[in-house]
């Protein structure tokens, strides 16, 4: 059986968040960011922009674009006709956030600034 | 640092037992804790640190890879705080189940002149303890820890074998140790508690060991890169011997530098302090702290 197949370990731990209706604000120049970045693929891929845990303040910020992902517990938000998804468990913490879109050789790309952050890192992709 | 602790012992440990199983688990914990342990060795140990954003530590913890799972072993202050940490922290996408293991699986640390004799007795034989090398002997493992001051044996087990194996160690002459014993040999030993790190800065107290600097970012890193390029330690964690009694709390040297005292205790007239100094009290190697003289050594986690 060995020493994790016995008794006495609880279900796994679900994490209690707050859920809110989320609106996101894009930039002109993130939603042609974005346009480029889906490629024609609008009808069956979303973008999906999540936090973790990680970074030098504590959470860090990701963007995918993927196929549309059969979990339930995402919000959608129609940017410029593009699908973007915010899970439930991050929308405490993604809610209000602007995107913009930043051409520059170093350290460009998409940028977040995030209304509920009380603090962020130098490289801009963590938040606390 | 000498060793004089005496007999065969055991003290069952109050901890914060987690564990985690999926793909991810291993990723989870790495972006959370300063020490990189996302390529360390099945059956391995790794003590581990949690740091806030300003780089001070919020938990220590000691985590083993078993047949691809994750135990977590936190302390039991904090373990609530540390689990919200990592389950708040899991992204939609990873496979991460957190499962609190508190009731199933028990903390026992043996202090023995020869632990082969106690794996023995319980049935084992051929088996050479190596330091933190994750040891699974039937239902139950065993983990050899090193310190400055000496050695642990640590074994994890089921709580439903806890009777079981107390009367193996009886009958080998163990003896329980009490809280205060046990507080006494960990002093002995050099093993900090949360209770003598929390808040400082790892370097102040010796673990550096715990902060790799090849990992990336996580909570505190821009705090200990800095640290580690520009910074200059101003207070360090030391371990006091001496032979008065003294109580935890914050005191004046006798030229009335501050020294903030964490843990002590004293046993036939030997006492040790876990004292929190500035570095150039610590210089002379000896202090007077309420009217005695101590010895001072920095502690080094190794």
């Amino acid at each position: 059986m060995g020493i994790l197949g016995g008794e006495g370990f609880s279900l796994p731990v679900v994490s209690e968040t707050e859920v809110v209706d989320v609106k996101l604000n894009f930039t002109e120049k993130a939603i042609r960011a974005l346009e480029q970045n889906m490629n024609g693929d609008e009808d069956t891929h979303v973008l999906v922009i999540s936090a973790q845990s990680g970074g030098c303040s504590g959470y860090l910020y990701d963007m995918k674009i993927i196929e549309r992902p059969e979990d339930e517990g995402f919000q959608q938000i129609s940017i410029g006709g593009i699908n973007v998804l915010v899970h439930n468990k991050d929308s405490s913490m993604l809610n209000g956030i602007q995107i913009d879109f930043k051409e520059t050789l170093m350290g460009g790309g998409f940028q977040i600034e995030n209304p509920n952050a009380d603090r962020a890192c130098g490289c801009g992709q963590s938040f606390g | 640092m000498s060793n004089n602790t005496s007999g065969e012992e055991y003290y069952v440990r109050s901890q914060s037992v987690t564990l985690l199983q999926g793909s991810d688990s291993t990723n989870v914990i790495d972006r959370v804790v300063s020490t990189r342990i996302i390529d360390s060795p099945d059956s391995h140990a790794k003590d581990v640190l949690f740091c806030d954003y300003n780089g001070r530590i919020t938990d220590i913890g000691s985590i083993y890879k078993i047949q691809e799972k994750i135990l977590l072993l936190s302390s039991e202050e904090m373990g609530d705080k540390t689990r919200k940490t990592l389950i708040d922290g899991k992204s939609w996408d990873e496979q991460c189940d957190l499962i609190i293991a508190d009731e199933a699986i028990g903390r026992v640390s043996l202090i023995s002149a020869d632990f082969q004799s106690i794996i023995t007795r319980m049935g084992f034989e051929g088996i050479d303890l190596e330091r933190n090398r994750v040891m699974e002997f039937g239902d139950m493992i065993a983990v050899k820890s090193e310190f400055p001051g000496g050695s642990i044996l640590d074994i994890l087990l089921p709580r439903n074998q806890m009777s079981d194996f107390i009367s193996i160690l009886e009958d080998a002459e163990y003896s329980e140790m009490s809280e205060d014993r046990w507080n006494f040999v960990r002093l002995e030993v050099c093993i900090p508690s949360l209770v003598d790190i929390r808040g400082n800065l790892p370097n102040e107290c010796g673990m550096i060991n715990l902060i790799s600097d090849n990992k990336g970012c996580y909570p505190g890193q821009e705090i200990h890169a800095r640290l580690e390029s520009r910074g200059r330690t101003v207070k360090r964690l030391c371990l006091l011997t001496g032979e008065a009694a003294i109580g935890p709390g914050k005191y004046r040297l006798s030229n009335g530098s501050p020294a903030h005292i964490t843990s002590c205790e004293s046993s036939d007239g030997i006492s040790y302090a876990i004292v929190i100094l500035r570095v150039d009290d610590i210089e002379s190697g000896s202090v007077n702290l309420d009217g005695a003289n101590w010895k001072v050594e920095e502690l080094t986690y190794l």
